[in-house]
């Protein structure tokens, strides 16, 4: 058993589960994520200042009415609603949220899509819309492998640093990303090629089979194209 | 001259819009008869390898490695691309049924699609890359590999399954889809 075996097993888990919430949720939903998951990172990725100015925007909105409400109140506690023109609330946005904070922002955002993306898809399409199968499955693998750059160098700092050898580092922009992925995949998979040994054909031509044929079975009955 | 992995990633690519063009209800027809190419192209290359090689001594008597390796090369590229060709402008098996409706329908497609693109890219690259690159000699394409195409390289559909015996499998467990109906 080599060193890397138990990263291996570990990855196989990984892309069993998110396999399992593939095929659970069903295609739609599945691809609804990918496509708002992969979409939405670069897109953030290569706009940051505009998710900082849009939430700036926002907390604007909410400080504004929040000043108000609070005006308001003391005015009516002094017995006048026309206030004494001291603004009561002067905290704004701009003091919470400053430039170097546009990846953090970002980030954010994209959690926060990412998350209502995934309740929404739950609620809002129905289960006949989304079936399930081994595609579904396989756009959940996806959705799985591209969370492992995105989250993992994030989650590297609430792990002990005993036995953490190999987390890349995120990368910068899309590019950084890409790289990400491809190192993630090579590891991942490559470890998992190399393991298969002489079995390597074999399965190469078994995965190739299962791809085709469930495609093949997407096909619905009772027309001929 | 570009690089190698441009050139044959623009044939997948062509090859990926032409599924998406077509739906992947034709497609799958025509990713078995891919498929049944490669698997015939490798069944025969050991032993037609040395008829061919008696044929260039017989014809050209010549010891010109690098243009034996082009006619080599050229007989399996050409033979290929015949195969394919009548795959495209022909019949090919369907399966019965119909496709998924947008946007679902056009991602199969292009997955389909985009299979029968690296088959097809992968095998022309391969023949090229076993051969040592003779269209080079030609000037048509750049046979210095980027760090990239030698990666690549090895994942070439005939480097991962080198033996025609896996190929088998997805011929044979289409064909049984196929009669069932």
């Amino acid at each position: 058993m080599s060193e890397s075996t138990p990263s291996t097993v570990a990855f196989v888990f990984y892309v069993l589960l998110f396999a399992w919430v593939g095929f659970r949720r069903g295609m739609f939903r599945e691809l609804l994520v990918l496509v708002v998951s992969v979409g939405g990172f670069f897109l953030l990725q290569n706009n940051q200042g505009l998710a900082l100015e849009i939430i700036r925007q926002v907390l604007g909105i909410v400080f504004a009415i929040v000043s108000m409400g609070a005006k308001l109140l003391a005015s009516l506690r002094a017995g006048s609603t026309g206030g004494n023109g001291e603004p009561v609330y002067t905290l704004g946005p701009s003091d919470w949220l400053s430039d170097a904070d546009q990846p953090t922002v970002s980030f954010l955002v994209w959690s926060g899509v990412l998350l209502f993306t995934y309740l929404l898809t739950n609620k809002a399409i129905p289960d006949n819309l989304s079936s399930s199968g081994l595609l579904a499955a396989m756009i959940g693998v996806g959705n799985g492998l591209f969370y492992i750059p995105t989250f993992a160098p994030r989650l590297i700092a609430f792990i002990p640093e005993v036995g953490v050898t190999s987390v890349a580092s995120p990368g910068t922009g899309v590019q950084g990303l890409l790289q990400s992925v491809t190192d993630m995949m090579h590891d991942g998979f490559g470890d998992l090629w190399v393991a298969l040994g002489p079995q390597q054909p074999i399965l190469a031509a078994i995965a190739l089979t299962v791809l085709l044929v469930a495609v093949i079975s997407t096909l619905r009955r009772g027309g001929q194209t | 001259m570009g690089l190698i992995e441009v050139y044959f990633g623009s044939i997948a690519g062509i090859v990926t819009m032409i599924g998406l063009a077509q739906g992947y209800a034709r497609e799958l027809g025509r990713s078995m008869i891919i498929i049944v190419a490669i698997f015939l192209l490798l069944y025969v290359q050991d032993r037609l390898n040395p008829i061919l090689d008696s044929v260039w001594r017989m014809v050209f008597s010549a010891e010109d490695v690098g243009a034996q390796q082009l006619f080599m090369s050229n007989f399996y590229l050409v033979t290929f691309v015949i195969i394919i060709f009548a795959g495209y402008a022909g019949r090919v098996i369907t399966f019965s049924g119909q496709q998924w409706p947008m946007p679902q329908g056009a991602i199969l497609s292009c997955l389909v699609g985009a299979v029968n693109g690296y088959l097809i890219s992968g095998s022309l690259w391969y023949y090229q890359h076993i051969y040592g690159y003779p269209l080079s000699n030609l000037g048509w394409i750049n046979p210095d590999l980027s760090p990239i195409a030698q990666e690549l390289v090895r994942y070439l559909p005939q480097n991962i399954m080198p033996s025609p015996s896996p190929w088998v499998i997805p011929i044979a467990i289409l064909l049984l889809m196929r009669v069932r109906g």
